[in-house]
């Protein structure tokens, strides 16, 4: 079971997580102009966390219940530790943003493609 | 879910004899697979697109070769038919559709001499409703 902070926002389907770039920030050179020659280091990347999954809900209601919690969550820049479904916990992580796909797909359930992001803000 | 020999196939309002079986295949035209980070197997699938088709089958002679000179792929309308337990229709069913023509073939044989399969996709009123409509008579 995975949460944000204590609550628990996508456990009606399947997600994942991915840690985004780690490391330094970095402008390669001739990026800004034709006289940068040497790397231009800005520094460290926010840790970013990107989560993948599919809401599923067998009511049309059921499932705008669930966006709507989670619409809820990212408008409050939910923060806290972040646990997913393996267990692997991160600190202060924040809940910016969710993305729901192009589409609703309605078969035997009902059910949103969606991704979701977490940054460790500076 | 097939149906053999039916009895009073009428397509587009043509009756079409010599019909030996129609034939439903349904497939998911689209699936929504999902893994998650605990291993390798899926574990959600949903079959949230799907075409039902539907051939219709029969004997063609010189006297209904032409029963269909009007219809083309694209062209849209009703099929009906029956069918029945049994010779005597009892306990049987009227099956309708609607469907779109995506094509008409026709194969030749010594033992069935020449048949035409006309294979269509049927189309739900509102996407949700099956397209293939069984109606039982009433008791």
């Amino acid at each position: 079971m995975s949460s944000i902070n204590g609550q628990v926002l996508f456990d009606s389907g399947p997600h994942r997580f991915v840690v985004r770039s780690l490391g330094t920030l970095f402008f390669p050179p001739l990026s800004i102009d034709f006289l940068q020659t040497t790397t231009e280091l800005i520094g460290p990347i926010e840790l970013a966390i990107r989560q993948t999954g599919r809401l599923v809900s067998t009511t049309e209601s059921g499932l705008r219940s669930l966006v709507d919690a989670i619409q809820a969550a990212g408008e409050a820049r939910v923060n806290g530790v972040l646990i997913d479904s393996a267990g692997q916990s991160w600190s202060d992580m924040t809940f910016l943003r969710f993305r729901p796909e192009d589409r609703v797909d309605r078969g035997r359930v009902i059910s949103l493609v969606y991704r979701a992001d977490y940054v460790r803000l500076a | 879910m097939i149906w053999l020999n039916p009895t009073g196939v009428t397509l587009f309002g043509v009756a079409l004899g010599g019909v030996s079986s129609v034939a439903v295949d349904r497939l998911a035209t689209r699936t929504a697979e999902e893994h998650g980070d605990l291993g390798p197997h899926v574990v959600f699938v949903d079959a949230p697109e799907q075409r039902v088709t539907v051939r219709v089958r029969r004997r063609v002679d010189e006297a209904s070769v032409g029963a269909l000179a009007g219809v083309h792929p694209g062209s849209m309308g009703a099929l009906s038919f029956r069918v029945a337990p049994s010779k005597s229709d009892r306990n049987g069913l009227t099956v309708r559709v609607t469907v779109v023509v995506r094509g008409v073939d026709h194969a030749f044989s010594e033992r069935d001499g020449f048949v035409q399969t006309i294979t269509m996709t049927a189309v739900s009123s509102d996407g949700a409703a099956d397209p293939i409509v069984e109606e039982g008579d009433a008791a």
